[in-house]
């Protein structure tokens, strides 16, 4: 185990190519830290620290940090933003998991030791938020376009099924209407004729009175078939009247839905 | 602790442990301060005492003690400003977040 002096040293030896005032500061506080903690605490530190290049590479890095514009502070990787010397610092835990954090401290020693010291920034809180969020909006843009792309091809690959699909979905659809158009001319045709012929069979009656069994008879019959059809008649102008300008709505309006969806989304 | 710590609350937690003592403090009681809230390793505040130095949030002053001379931080007026700038912040983060953990037990 180094001792404290051989610590010390060390890091000045490190430190000699930063800025005089940088190392006297860095130096006065590393020494302090030992005094203050005192003799029996000393090979605690010095294990917790790890190694002075360890130390000098954190000092460097901060340097840099604080000489650079903090607009542009914080770089990016393969991993997205990355918020610096401090994921190496804060994040680490000391104390009862020892053993992990020393491996920790491992492999943060051996980033530091294989980057460039230049290459580290550190981001402010809401400087890192804004490019987080930067960066979220431009994955979202591009999620949009990759579905958009993929309802184009499924678009493309459902022709062979959809065109028949379509094609026989509005062929039921005109056999409904013709089938509702046939029903109502066919009752309306039907009141009508039996309107007609109840008239003349009333008539036929009234001719035939001199046989007043054959006469009555067909003068009811005539009454009757006249009743029915009108009947017939007011149930089909009563469809015409309602029933059909709702049919023929409703259908209208069914045609309209996917251009009206489209519409919506322009 | 599992949740982690972001370079701005580390700040605060800083300023507000040195605001503490008006005559000043010293790097180690710091660090053992800020111990009492979360895990940091000795080496994590040197950077942060230092950058807050240069912000001028913090001021250094070195004054005898035991024979050599020991440095000293104290919080400035524009530290004070930061401070509080920073625990309204908290305060509205950690309302917000209790809302939410609300009747979790």
């Amino acid at each position: 185990m180094m001792s404290r002096i051989d610590f010390m040293n060390e890091l000045e030896s490190l430190l000699s190519d930063i800025p005089v005032e940088e190392r006297k500061e860095a130096l006065q506080y590393y020494n302090d830290y030992f005094e203050d903690a005192g003799t029996d605490h000393e090979e605690e530190i010095i294990k917790e620290l790890v190694s002075p290049q360890r130390i000098a590479l954190i000092i460097k890095a901060n340097l840099d940090v604080n000489a650079a514009d903090p607009e542009n502070r914080g770089y990016f990787t393969e991993k997205g933003y990355q918020d610096t010397v401090y994921t190496d610092e804060k994040f680490e835990l000391v104390g009862s998991e020892g053993q992990k954090s020393e491996q920790q401290r491992n492999t943060y020693r051996d980033e530091n030791a294989n980057s460039n010291g230049s290459k580290y920034g550190q981001g402010s809180a809401s400087y890192s938020n804004q490019q987080n969020a930067q960066q979220n909006t431009q994955q979202s843009t591009q999620t949009k376009n990759t579905n958009i792309l993929l309802i184009i091809l499924l678009c493309i690959f459902a022709i062979p099924v959809g065109i028949p699909l379509v094609f026989s979905v509005f062929g039921v659809f005109i056999g409904i209407i013709a089938a509702i158009f046939g029903i109502v001319i066919g009752f309306g045709v039907a009141g009508v004729a039996m309107i007609v012929s109840g008239i003349a069979l009333f008539i036929a009656g009234i001719i035939q009175i001199s046989v007043p069994f054959i006469g009555l008879l067909l003068c009811g019959s005539g009454l009757i078939v006249l009743g029915l059809g009108m009947l017939f008649t007011l149930f089909t102008t009563w469809i015409c009247k309602k029933v059909l300008p709702a049919l023929v709505r409703g259908f209208v309006s069914l045609c309209r839905l996917p251009f009206r969806n489209r519409s919506v989304v322009a | 602790m599992v949740f982690n710590t972001g370079s701005a609350l580390l700040d605060a937690i800083v300023l507000a442990v040195v605001s503490k003592e008006p005559e000043g403090t010293y790097g180690y009681k710091i660090t053992q301060d800020v111990r009492e809230a979360i895990e940091v390793s000795e080496s994590t505040l040197y950077p942060v005492l230092r950058r807050l130095q240069k912000e001028d949030c913090l001021e250094v002053y070195d004054l005898e003690f035991a024979g050599r001379n020991r440095r000293y931080y104290k919080i400035t007026d524009k530290g004070m400003v930061q401070l509080r700038l920073y625990y309204h912040e908290w305060e509205s983060y950690y309302k917000k977040i209790n809302v939410i953990f609300g009747g979790v037990k």
